[in-house]
């Protein structure tokens, strides 16, 4: 009898020696681990002076091969003023010969003439859409005239990609021009062969067979 | 070699399971299931003393955290002979980063898969990358039916192309299956993975509904030349064999006020990152002025990574 109950008294305290365990190592398991001191936040110093975003400006070449043959035996060039100084604009111009002088050049942008962004007064400009001179790099200027919702999107940061930093209190960012990415003549984007897809190691599932 | 159990191990390394035997009542019921788990075993290399003793890095002191980063550096030295800098980056009072992408001049090049490839140290056999690049039927939203695999010429015709990477849920239900706390979402919306603690059970991986989890089946296998050694911790740090990585926004880029280099690689000017907590960051002028997509929404998680058609 006596040993008896001295047998369950041992159980039961058995019992709740182990379930107290089982507790506490739940319980340690369920802590959050805990942030010392201040580890949980970066500790570098915050500056107001705002870096600068910088929009690449093109360099455009002017001078072009005429195609001819100096006394020197070097091919003679000429930029856009020089050689179109003889010529008479053509404002309906809206393609390219395929046996003219720029022959080779893709144009498609839309109806419009090659006047209504090259300059007739002095073809080494472009012009605004009111007619006053602008210089060949600065195509993001003409661009925009036209296309405002792309333009204004690309001052938001929304068109036109970045680089360098999201926070400027921390350096500086660089921008594209319109076109870096466009063909001013054939502004669509051509197609690109894709990068390779991804290989199956070992063990892995391709993830749309999974059941979700 | 690595040994199947411990008896096999070398001098110096003990695995889970034997230290298990002597250690298991003083440890916490993190660590106990840490020790059984399945694929540790196998999977992931043998543990030296100090690894296992390790604090879990939210609780390591700035002392701890250096010798831990110190460690960490040593071996890339020897197992890839490449020299890297691994750094502790920390979130930013006031920034919790937001991604935008769009869709309408997305044209599938895989530029940023490739980007990511590089950057974040990925096993280059296997052409890891936290980003998968998902061929679409234009008109349908639907990530199930997406083709990971088109190859050749891009932009098709009918063809939409959709990029899926880590959304940095505020709910992340990978986070709550977790039985280790080996990954967490951080103050500025980043959700981590500590690598030294997780013990590649998978459950996060099987929870997240985007496929954005990834196991590394083997240790990465990256030529000396080819390592970003501009490394973190929670990041890009080459990832032992038998743990799960995901995509982290870069965070050792942009933690230090940098863009991530997904968005810096993609050709086409659909990537737009920042701080939502600014409202004249590029990612809330998305956000307030468009109409942006989130991904599986009645899942009701919360993503910060939105989707957008010009
Ligand atoms: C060596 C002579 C030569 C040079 C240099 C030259 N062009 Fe031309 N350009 C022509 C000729 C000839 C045509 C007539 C169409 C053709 O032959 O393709 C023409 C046509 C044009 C047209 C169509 C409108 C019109 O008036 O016919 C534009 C615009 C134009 N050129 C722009 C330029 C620009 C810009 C440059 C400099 C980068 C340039 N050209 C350099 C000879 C030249
Ligand atoms: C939408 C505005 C626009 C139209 C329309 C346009 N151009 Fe241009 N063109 C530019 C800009 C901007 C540049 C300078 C940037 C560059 O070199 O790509 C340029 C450069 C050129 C050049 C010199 C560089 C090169 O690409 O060879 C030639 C030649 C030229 N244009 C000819 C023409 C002709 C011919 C037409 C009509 C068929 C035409 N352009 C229509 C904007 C335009
Ligand atoms: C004078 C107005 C005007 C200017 C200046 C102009 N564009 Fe355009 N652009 C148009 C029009 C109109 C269309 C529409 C064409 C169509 O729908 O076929 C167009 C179409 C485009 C397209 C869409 C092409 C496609 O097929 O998808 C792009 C991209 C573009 N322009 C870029 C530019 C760039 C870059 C510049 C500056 C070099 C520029 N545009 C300057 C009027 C302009
Ligand atoms: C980083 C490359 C990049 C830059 C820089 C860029 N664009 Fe684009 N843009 C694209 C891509 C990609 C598309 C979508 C594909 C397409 O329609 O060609 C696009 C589309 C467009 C379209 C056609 C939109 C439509 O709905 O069809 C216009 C217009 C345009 N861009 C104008 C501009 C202008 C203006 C600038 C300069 C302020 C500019 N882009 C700068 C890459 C760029």
């Amino acid at each position: 009898m006596k040993r008896e109950w001295g047998g369950i008294v041992f159980s039961l305290g058995l019992a709740v020696v182990l379930a107290g365990t089982g507790v506490l190592l739940v319980l340690d398991g369920l802590r959050e681990p805990s942030w010392p001191d201040d580890r949980r936040f970066s500790r570098e110093e915050t500056s107001s002076r705002l870096n600068r975003e910088e929009v690449r400006m093109p360099e455009v070449e002017l001078a072009m091969a005429t195609g001819e043959t100096g006394p020197d035996g070097q091919p003679v060039m000429q930029t856009c003023a020089e050689c179109h100084a003889d010529r008479r604009p053509n404002p309906h111009a809206r393609s390219i010969s395929s046996k003219g002088f720029h022959a080779g050049m893709d144009y498609h942008h839309g109806a419009q003439s090659c006047l209504t962004c090259h300059d007739m007064k002095n073809y080494d400009k472009l012009h605004t859409v009111a007619g006053r001179p602008l210089s060949m790099s600065n195509s993001l200027k003409l661009c925009s005239q036209c296309h405002v919702f792309q333009h204004r999107d690309f001052v938001d940061g929304v068109h036109g990609g970045m680089s360098g930093h999201w926070d400027l209190t921390r350096g500086g960012r660089q921008r594209q021009t319109c076109i870096d990415c466009h063909d001013p003549h054939h502004p669509a984007t051509p197609p690109v062969e894709a990068e390779p897809p991804p290989v199956l190691v070992r063990g892995e599932t391709e993830p749309e067979e999974k059941t979700p | 070699m690595k040994p199947v159990c411990a008896c096999h191990a070398k001098p110096g390394a003990i695995s889970r399971r034997t230290a298990l035997k002597g250690a298991g009542a003083m440890l916490g019921a993190a660590a106990f299931a840490k020790a059984l788990a399945p694929l540790a075993n196998w999977a992931r290399e043998e543990l030296t003393v100090e690894e296992f003793v390790q604090k879990h890095y939210r609780e390591l002191d700035a002392e701890g955290l250096k010798q831990v980063l110190a460690r960490h550096e040593r071996s890339a030295l020897e197992d890839y002979g490449a020299e890297v800098t691994i750094g502790d980056h920390r979130p930013r009072e006031g920034v919790v980063f937001g991604y935008a992408l769009n869709l309408g001049v997305c044209i599938g090049c895989r530029k940023c898969v490739e980007a990511c490839h590089r950057e974040n140290n990925h096993d280059r056999p296997g052409r890891g990358s936290y980003i998968r690049v998902l061929e679409m039927e234009k008109g349908s939203m639907d990530l199930e039916k997406g083709n990971a695999r088109y190859e050749g010429l891009v932009p098709r015709e009918g063809r939409f192309y959709l990029p899926v990477q880590c959304h940095q849920c505020e709910h992340p239900p990978c986070v709550d299956v977790c039985p280790v706390e080996a990954t967490w979402r951080e103050d500025d919306g980043i959700v981590v993975v500590d690598y030294d603690w997780c013990i590649g059970c998978r459950y996060c991986e099987a929870a997240c509904p985007y496929h954005a989890r990834k196991f590394n089946w083997r240790k990465p296998a990256i030529p000396k030349d080819e390592i970003n050694p501009d490394q973190s911790y929670l990041g890009n740090r080459i990832r032992p064999a038998g743990v799960i990585e995901k995509c982290h926004f870069c965070l050792h880029r942009t933690r230090e006020g940098r863009l991530p280099a997904c968005l810096e690689a993609c050709p086409t000017g659909a990537r737009v990152f920042g701080n939502l907590l600014d409202p004249s960051s590029a990612v809330r002028k998305v956000i307030d002025h468009r109409r942006v997509y989130v991904l599986k929404e009645e899942l009701g998680l919360k993503p910060n990574f939105f989707y957008f058609f010009d």
